[in-house]
């Protein structure tokens, strides 16, 4: 096999326009037609192409890989007897394929030139469309209105765009976590809303959060008889100091 | 002919933005359209040694500088009219303009990757294809085809005059 790696691969290697494009060009430089194609050696120097575009570390598509895959898939069937008849429906296939898309580059080639010849010819630069765009600002003779009027829109717009202040709470998960286990160092069973009786939105939430990490941990048992009833907060142990601090810790 | 006949259609063409048609000259005119294509065949011969030619692109007539002078009028305007397009946009326009109307999905298949979607997206961005309604299959994928700006773009009449393969001397079967 006359496959030797040089710098005109290097060179060529980024300029596929992806596999079938890679396979046509191996085709060609073996100089067999594309109806004569054979299997095996063609999908081992894809597979080597393959390789030294990762050396390169070249941006390799999936679409490259799916079709060495397909061609190993090929291989494999033409050395299992039963698979024959298989193995040449995906040969004629990929015939086809590539002659189809030989067809293509010939199309997209004959494109380019068409191009090429007719952008040597100008036409009017004047575009309507710019005209036709819709210019509100037009001055006349109440000019210096118009332009407070922009500039009052200009304003207004600056208005909208200011940003919403967030104010700090007043207090934080860390306190709101403090305060409940101090509550249940000195009472075994509390209601919800009695804790959160009188205290505005934020804090009902920070209360509601600490409670549940504290029924996961194991310090509280919660119950609710019925969809927004009554919590009822029971303490079942009482966390050491340590493990207390340990938990507030996570709210830092 | 009516010297003046000719020259109004002259003036129209000129106006145009983009290729006119002869039925639309018709119609502003009010005249019958062989009237308008003898004017415009004439007008066609009287500039053909001018620096501006008439064209006929996209089913319709518009005069252009005349290729001649190509070094000329690029140098004044800097900037040279072509698109520039990778290989692969190339090779998915000339899928869409032969076989259209196409979907995406068979266009990545000529090209034997898993998807075009990109590309197409970039060629409709150019206005250079347009998506021509949906394919009464699985899914109903969007179809492609070309559009008038190709034709002007491409230097096309119709979608006729694309060079055929055999015209390439490629046996199209």
């Amino acid at each position: 096999m006359d496959f030797s790696p040089t710098f005109d691969l290097e060179l060529q290697l980024e300029g596929f326009n992806g596999p079938l494009d890679m396979l046509l060009h191996l085709v060609r430089k073996q100089k067999m037609a594309i109806a004569d194609i054979s299997i095996a050696p063609i999908t081992e120097q894809y597979a080597e192409y393959l390789n030294r575009m990762e050396e390169l570390n070249l941006d390799i598509a999936g679409d490259y890989f799916v079709m060495a895959s397909t061609l190993m898939l090929m291989k494999a069937k033409s050395m299992i007897p039963r698979e024959q008849e298989a193995f040449e429906e995906m040969r004629e296939e990929l015939i086809f394929q590539l002659e189809e898309y030989e067809k293509v580059l010939t199309q997209a080639g004959k494109l380019r030139e068409r191009h090429k010849e007719i952008s040597r010819s100008f036409p009017r630069s004047y575009k309507e469309k710019i005209e036709k765009e819709d210019w509100e600002f037009k001055v006349g003779d109440n000019g210096a209105f118009l332009l407070v009027e922009h500039y009052a829109r200009v304003v207004e717009r600056r208005k909208a765009l200011r940003p919403i202040l967030i104010r700090p709470k007043p207090y934080t998960m860390k306190d709101v976590l403090s305060l409940l286990f101090s509550v249940f160092a000195e009472k075994r069973k509390v209601r919800f809303s009695a804790l959160a009786r009188v205290r505005e939105r934020g804090f009902v939430v920070y209360l509601f959060v600490s409670m549940l990490e504290l029924v996961r941990e194991g310090a509280l048992k919660a119950t609710q008889t019925d969809t927004f009833s009554e919590i009822i907060l029971q303490r079942r142990t009482i966390f050491t100091e340590e493990k207390q601090e340990q938990l507030v810790a996570r709210f830092e | 002919m009516n010297t003046d006949f000719k020259a109004t259609v002259e003036a129209l063409i000129f106006a145009s933005d983009s290729p006119l048609s002869v039925d639309k000259i018709a119609r502003v005119l009010e005249v019958e359209r062989t009237l308008v294509q003898a004017a415009v065949e004439e007008l066609s011969v009287d500039c053909s040694h001018r620096g501006i030619n008439l064209f006929k692109l996209a089913g319709g007539y518009q005069f252009m500088t005349s290729r001649r002078f190509y070094p000329m009028v690029l140098k004044m305007k800097d900037t040279d009219r072509s698109l520039s397009l990778s290989q692969a946009a190339f090779e998915t326009l000339a899928i869409v303009s032969y076989r259209q109307p196409i979907t995406s999905q068979e266009v990545a298949a000529m090209r034997g990757v898993q998807s075009v979607s990109n590309i197409l997206r970039n060629l409709q961005a150019l206005e250079l294809i347009r998506i021509a309604g949906r394919k009464d299959v699985i899914g109903r994928p969007m179809l492609y085809r070309t559009s008038q700006k190709f034709l002007e773009l491409f230097g096309l009449n119709s979608l006729g005059d694309l060079p055929s393969l055999e015209e390439i001397g490629v046996n199209d079967s």
